[in-house]
């Protein structure tokens, strides 16, 4: 019996190893792909500079803002968007039922008022309460409705929209001024895009000056330097490498834009999904299979969002993303290894579910079998010490080359001792936090199988940007 | 007991060999990385400071030059060859290039004394790929029309699609009319993903192109994709010889993209004699045609075509109602009026956009506020 259970760990082992072996690989092929197409973004922008496409060609479009209890940073937000460099395009902030002050705060600093109008019935969603107008900032638009999800009030933005594209934005982000028109610019260079995905990073402890990021600073706390790292890694490397090949399951529900009518032929965001950003871009992928059109990312323009600063908050977060990727994932499982769906359903596909999902399990589950076989004897000492050192260092590379790739771009962390922070961030975050994110997105998966599967927004607590550019000065004065 | 004891011999043997190799493979790799993010943010920071140390330099020197003293000597002194990188940011930061008028003469004058210019010139023959589309985009910089021929050579040899961009640029900010033929055959490439680009040169040429390009949409045998794109250019510029040939390819044309750009440029050159090609849009099978056919009428005959608008509010696509409605919110009092009056009906599609256009209407939040601001009052 001990025999049997010797070999099934043995085994276990060999698999965990393996697995590992192969899942670098991959990353190793993403890094090299990502870095050849992050060094000819480099290139292609000092071609570009000072070439701007006249703005009669810059397509109009909708920002979408859905809303739930973000009283402390929604002014911020909406104010930012009102004042984007683009020549034309409207905000539609639809307030999805908040609990607290969002649709006062909202009321008194864009001096709302009430208008008659009804909605088409473009894009499924629940009750309308109101919709507002503002005399002083014609550009904006906002809708009261019944709670019903962050997804059902992206579809009731949708549905009052009057351009012929729409943006995705998260009430908690901060878009650069210019990142809009170099996201449209995208659907000008490529007439066959349908959706278009940017860079969000963090804005942790950078000062904000008339709604925009006047300067970036490190945030003091280790858990945000490490989401920053993590960040650097999912949209540098991950999300720019995959979009090269074009298998981009993923557009960031805090920054996309999307062809309306494309959207509206396949019914808009699914009211049901958890993760209604990546089960949209899966969805439009499967249309694209049919009608030969391109989903983009363009790794500049940038959208600024906050991160959960505490490990509660954190946990929340992740556990609820996973839940969403494993329910995207069930939902579409018959793009698994699908030659109908060409790239994605071969490559893409196969590997959000086999990483991205079962990375997870394998991940969480390796840990306890790699220290049992150790204690059982089954794995020497020498060969423990060697993996344990291989998968930390390997992990470090990564991290450290998407800092690379960060540094690439063209907004940084000032000064070499924020380099150094965040390479300190890559190396700390393997131990502790990551086997920690390895529980959360286990703890995620269990609870969507067996504890319900429920649509919510996501029970984290809200938080206002840093600093003010003013709150800054006066510090510094001090 | 064999299975686990040849199992461990595999695993502690083999294995344990390949994973000291795999350590070592990448600690080189680390630190190399580390190595090569603190250079190059060692290298970007102290670009920076010299940059902030020798611009007012070149500053200065830009400026006697304007003022009629030029000292080759100088120049020389001033800008050598291991200043040619910052100079090279100096002219980027200190060009206009997309303005033919922005006076680039000073920085003509130092780019030839010093050196700088031939440097760039035989980067630009013998440089590989990304240097040699860089230093041809450095000569743009200069608007120099003796690099004319540089410009025009790679046209004709190079492949890489950011010199051929480089080059197109720079034949545009010199007005090379002559090769905008050349120029366009270059850029385009099947299945493109570089219409910016080519509406980008396009626009640097100006009014200057016009002409020669209505001459090539008339007799050349071009892709839709590039007669769409060459229509939005002549449509922004109001080009009206244009109309005709683009209301021809309207006529003649099954691409649906392609469509929908002509009646965009049709509408912008706004000639009456369209009006009735444009109509037969109203009811193609595509609602962004439908809708842009409808937008087009009333920027071509405003009110005339009101009892039309009030037609497609009939339309099953929302959003074709939505621009009927809008068209019919820029007739003018009659229109109005009549909207209101659509605002109240049992219909509940015309109901809903002829409100949801009345609020618009109410809070000055119409399209055209923004989109055409110079031209309607």
């Amino acid at each position: 019996m001990l025999t049997v259970f010797h070999s099934a760990v043995y085994i276990s082992d060999w698999f965990v190893f393996w697995y590992f072996v192969l899942l670098n690989a991959i990353y190793m092929l993403l890094i090299a792909i990502a870095a050849r197409e992050m060094l000819r973004y480099a290139n292609e922008r000092k071609i570009q500079h000072m070439v701007s496409l006249p703005p009669e060609f810059m397509k109009p479009y909708s920002v979408l803002v859905p809303a739930f209890n973000e009283e402390i940073s929604i002014i911020e937000s909406v104010k930012a968007l009102l004042n984007l460099d683009y020549p034309e395009y409207e905000v539609i902030v639809c307030n999805d039922g908040s609990t607290d002050g969002t649709m006062a705060v909202l009321k008194e600093a864009f001096r709302l008022e009430k208008v008659d109008v009804e909605k088409e019935d473009r894009f499924p969603c629940g009750r309308i309460k109101d919709v507002y107008y503002s005399r002083a900032y014609a550009r904006l638009m906002v809708i009261d409705k019944e709670n019903g999800g962050k997804s059902d009030a992206l579809n009731a933005a949708a549905s009052f929209g009057r351009y012929p594209y729409v943006c995705a934005v998260d009430a908690d982000s901060l878009l650069s001024e210019d990142s809009m028109g170099k996201l449209m610019q995208r659907f000008v260079a490529v007439p066959g895009s349908i959706a278009v995905g940017g860079v969000v990073r963090l804005s942790n402890g950078a000062v904000l000056k008339d709604s925009r990021i006047a300067q970036l600073k490190m945030p003091r706390n280790m858990t945000e330097r490490i989401q920053i790292v993590e960040y650097f890694r999912a949209f540098l490397f991950g999300r720019v490498g995959l979009a090269k090949m074009n298998v981009l399951m993923i557009i960031s529900g805090a920054f996309g834009v999307f062809r309306q009518d494309v959207l509206s032929m396949i019914g808009g965001w699914d009211r049901k999904a958890i993760g209604e950003d990546m089960e949209l871009v899966v969805r439009l992928q499967k249309f694209i299979d049919r009608h030969k059109q391109k989903i983009v990312f363009a790794p500049e323009p940038v959208c600024w969002t906050q991160a959960p600063r505490t490990l509660g908050m954190l946990s929340i977060q992740r556990d609820r993303w996973q839940r969403a990727l494993l329910q995207c994932l069930i939902k579409h499982a018959g793009m698994l290894f699908n030659p109908r769906y060409g790239m994605i359903g071969l490559i893409g596909f196969p590997y959000y579910f086999f990483f991205e999902l079962l990375g997870t399990v394998i991940e969480f589950l390796g840990y306890p079998l790699v220290i049992g076989s150790f204690i059982l004897g089954i794995i020497n000492l020498k060969f423990f010490l060697l993996f344990m050192g291989i998968a930390i260092l390997w992990g470090l590379c990564i991290s450290v080359t998407a800092l690379v790739l960060a540094e690439l771009s063209y907004r940084r962390y000032p000064g070499r001792v924020a380099l150094w922070q965040l390479i300190q961030a890559a190396f700390y975050e393997n131990f502790g936090y990551r086997q920690l994110h390895s529980f959360w997105r286990f703890k995620g998966m269990v609870r969507y199988l067996f504890l319900g599967r429920k649509t919510e927004w996501g029970q984290r607590l809200r938080q206002g940007f840093d600093e003010t550019y003013e709150q800054e000065t006066k510090h510094e004065q001090l | 007991m064999d299975l686990v004891t040849a199992l461990k011999d595999v695993f502690g043997g083999y294995t344990a060999l390949y994973a000291v190799w795999a350590w070592f493979v990448l600690i080189f790799f680390l630190v190399s990385a580390v190595v090569h993010l603190f250079v190059s943010r060692w290298k970007n920071d102290h670009s920076q400071h010299s940059m902030e140390k020798i611009f007012p330099v070149f500053d200065l020197l830009a400026e006697e030059i304007k003022s009629g003293r030029v000292d080759v000597g100088r120049i020389k002194q001033t800008v050598f060859r291991a200043r040619y990188g910052l100079f090279a940011l100096y002219i980027e930061n200190n060009s206009n290039s997309s303005d033919r008028e922005h006076d680039s003469e000073s920085l003509r004058v130092i780019a030839r004394e010093s050196g700088f210019a031939d440097h760039l010139r035989r980067r630009a023959v013998s440089g590989r790929r990304w240097k040699r589309a860089l230093a041809i985009r450095g000569l743009v910089y200069l608007k120099d029309n003796d690099n004319i021929d540089v410009f025009r050579r790679v046209l004709e040899k190079d492949r890489f699609q950011y010199s051929v961009y480089s080059a197109s640029l720079g034949l545009a900010a010199c007005g090379d009319v002559s090769s905008l033929a050349k120029i366009l055959k270059a850029l385009y490439v099947d299945e493109p993903s570089n219409r910016d680009m080519i509406l980008a040169v396009v626009s640097w040429f100006d009014s200057a192109a016009v002409e020669p390009l209505t001459r090539m949409l008339e007799s050349e045998d071009i892709p839709p994709l590039l007669q769409s794109t060459l229509a939005d250019f002549l449509g922004t510029l109001k080009h009206a010889p244009a109309g005709g040939v683009i209301a021809r390819l309207l006529n003649d044309s099954t691409d649906t993209e392609a469509k929908i750009h002509f009646v965009e440029a049709l509408e912008k050159i706004g000639s009456r004699e369209n009006c009735a090609l444009i109509e037969s849009c109203l009811s193609d099978a595509d609602f962004r045609l439908r809708l842009k056919a409808i937008n087009a009428l009333e920027r071509i005959g405003g009110v005339e075509f009101l009892a039309k608008a009030e037609e497609v509010m009939g339309d099953e696509n929302h959003w074709v109602r939505r621009n009927a409605a809008e068209a019919m919110s820029r007739m003018g009092e009659r229109g109005i009026a009549r909207l209101k009056e659509m605002a109240l009906s049992q219909d509940a599609a015309r109901r809903r956009s002829a409100k949801m256009v009345l609020a618009d209407l109410e809070f000055k939040r119409m399209r055209w506020r923004y989109r055409y601001a110079d031209s309607i009052p």
